[in-house]
């Protein structure tokens, strides 16, 4: 008698340990990073997208650090690593270890790095990392965003723009409240970056009116740096 | 319980021992007969590669890691006429002393490759340096594998780097790869002063800001400590674009990336004329008086180029330019056009 209660302890634990329910097992969870233009996948080179200051502009090259990872909630998952993107190579996946299941009400990152991290030399040396460098001669540490391409100015002539980004100050951080629940490995999103919400919200970034080269011009880092808060939507896909 | 060896009758015993002995002497006899003490697997010695200060970190591949024997495979191969059919060796179009180019030839010069994954002026072939030696190897000199195996030196050679003495032509691509990733230059004057070890003139520090300020602009593509940036750029050099000159879309297909071209380094750069993918500037100066006055502007130039307030060019002074040449001479590496563990091998 003893040995079928026994038994039928086991075979319920079993029962009620379901797959995916666990929540004291860290899980993992994935995050896409995609570029778009409104609704389209970003393409390059062709003068083919109008921004909110109406400028025909296209995008030839758009690379930048992504960190400082915290999924919002009680207790918040926090990540403190780097990462570098480069929309050539189309969707970059990240995936975050350890996590642990719960419900999260957003995410907070940075576009860049933060102040203790902008330094020369102070990322690991890579082929990527040290082509963000940010010149001493002009303030030191790591170009957070480069994006460039060209526009059609007054005259309808293409002219060049590079909007860079970097100096301490000028990193973009970027809060996106939208609750969440994390129960099993397998969670997806996407952060989905429109190009187009660069030059949009709060500033309009007219390229005719503004600088189209931002690395020395303080004021106009701080207006791309503010319309930054905005570029990025999440959504979950799976 | 009784040992049963113990009871055998002596006759079984003898014959245990005798069967002992056929076994050994006949597993001797096999290798013996599979040919030479080569058969004998050879451990390689690790290379002792040290990654320069400030550079990234060079990815070697697990499946073809630095040995002392692979390296100086690669060296002899490097330096030998037999790898063609024409007379000419990797040497030949590639001078130490002229930092591993010629003036005859406009080819890339060989140095820090181990940093690069793509190849030839318009990147033609993507990926390891395995991948580009076994297109140097197949189909550039289309190398008669016989030859060498005909120089006694070599059969040896690829046993004691590869376990290889019937080596094939992918050995010969890992050997050369193997070589020219020690093909380092880290050590230039420039290199010295990032290290805070010696000064630049005041001219050459005056280039240095032009160099590396929005002034010059040229950090952007040639970034500290590589000199070069991965991607490919086209810097204005045309604005018709015919043959060779159309760069990378000859690979891509891409009409944007007509007139696009691999950046090359600028370390050694001093001693690497003539300039640009088709030998077009012989002189320094000229490459400056390119980026200062000279871009042709059409819709496939790099934005870089086209920036509001350059349409005209960088607009440098004569000075200017001087102190901007001045400082591209402090990127030449004495002790890497010097450094006999990269010269011809005596023997």
């Amino acid at each position: 008698m003893k040995n079928i209660i026994l038994f039928l302890i086991v075979i319920f634990s079993l029962n009620s340990c379901k797959k995916g329910e666990n929540l004291s097992v860290p899980v993992s969870v994935k995050l896409s990073l995609a570029h778009v233009s409104g609704s389209e996948p970003l393409q390059f080179d062709n003068i083919i997208y109008t921004n909110q200051a109406a400028n025909n502009y296209s995008v030839s090259r758009l690379q930048y650090f992504i960190s400082d990872f915290t999924f919002l909630g009680e207790t918040p998952f926090y990540s403190d690593e780097v990462f570098y993107v480069d929309a050539a190579n189309g969707t970059m996946d990240i995936n975050f270890l350890d996590f642990t299941p719960g419900e999260y009400t957003g995410i907070s990152f940075t576009i860049g790095l933060p102040p203790e991290k902008n330094i020369s030399n102070i990322l690991p040396a890579t082929v990527e990392t040290t082509s963000m460098a940010w010149p001493d001669q002009m303030g030191g540490g790591y170009h957070f965003l480069k994006m460039e391409g060209q526009f059609k100015d007054t005259s309808d002539h293409a002219k060049g723009y590079a909007l860079h980004l970097g100096m301490t100050g000028n990193q973009v951080n970027v809060t996106i409240n939208q609750p969440m629940v994390i129960k099993y490995n397998g969670h997806a999103f996407e952060l989905k970056m429109d190009v187009n919400k660069w030059f949009g919200e709060p500033n309009v970034y007219d390229l005719n009116a503004n600088p189209a080269y931002t690395m020395t011009n303080h004021e106009a880092m701080m207006k791309i740096s503010a319309n930054g808060k905005h570029v990025f939507s999440l959504a979950q896909v799976r | 319980m009784e040992n049963m060896y113990l009871v055998w009758p002596r006759f079984v015993k003898v014959l245990v021992y005798l069967s002992l002995v056929v076994v050994i002497l006949q597993g001797c006899e096999k290798q013996e007969e599979s040919g030479s003490v080569e058969q004998v697997p050879y451990v390689a010695k690790p290379y002792s590669f040290r990654n320069p200060d400030l550079f990234p970190e060079m990815q070697i591949p697990d499946f073809n890691p630095l040995t002392v024997e692979g390296v100086e495979l690669g060296r002899k191969l490097y330096y030998d006429s037999k790898l063609s059919n024409n007379g000419l060796s990797c040497s030949s179009c590639h001078d130490q002393k002229q930092g591993f180019t010629t003036p005859s030839s406009n080819s890339l010069a060989h140095i820090n490759l181990g940093w690069n994954n793509s190849f030839l002026w318009n990147g033609k072939y993507e990926g390891t340096l395995e991948d580009i030696m076994m297109f140097e190897v197949e189909i550039f000199f289309n190398t008669n594998i016989e030859k060498l195996k005909a120089d006694p030196a070599y059969p040896i050679m690829f046993y004691r780097a590869f376990n290889k003495p019937d080596f094939k032509t992918k050995d010969i691509a890992y050997a050369l790869a193997q070589f020219f990733r020690i093909q380092v230059s880290s050590d230039s004057k420039f290199d010295k002063f990032l290290r805070n070890q010696t000064d630049l003139t005041a001219s050459e520090m005056r280039g240095f800001n032009i160099f590396n300020t929005e002034k010059g602009d040229c950090f952007h593509c040639h970034s500290i400590p590589l000199m070069q940036t991965p991607g490919f750029y086209n810097i204005g050099l045309d604005s018709v674009y015919e043959g060779v000159a159309k760069g990378r879309y000859n690979v891509t297909g891409n009409m944007n990336d007509l007139g696009k071209f691999k950046v090359p380094t600028l370390r050694n750069i001093a001693l690497t004329a003539p300039y640009m993918h088709d030998v077009r500037f012989q002189t320094l100066e000229e490459v400056v008086e390119h980026y200062n006055s000279g871009v042709k502007i059409s819709k496939y130039v790099d934005p870089l180029m086209l920036l509001p307030a350059k349409e005209f060019g960088l607009e440098l002074s004569v000075g200017e330019k001087q102190d901007l040449v001045a400082f591209l001479k402090t990127l030449t590496d004495s002790s890497f056009i010097n450094n006999p563990e990269l010269s011809k091998p005596i023997n």
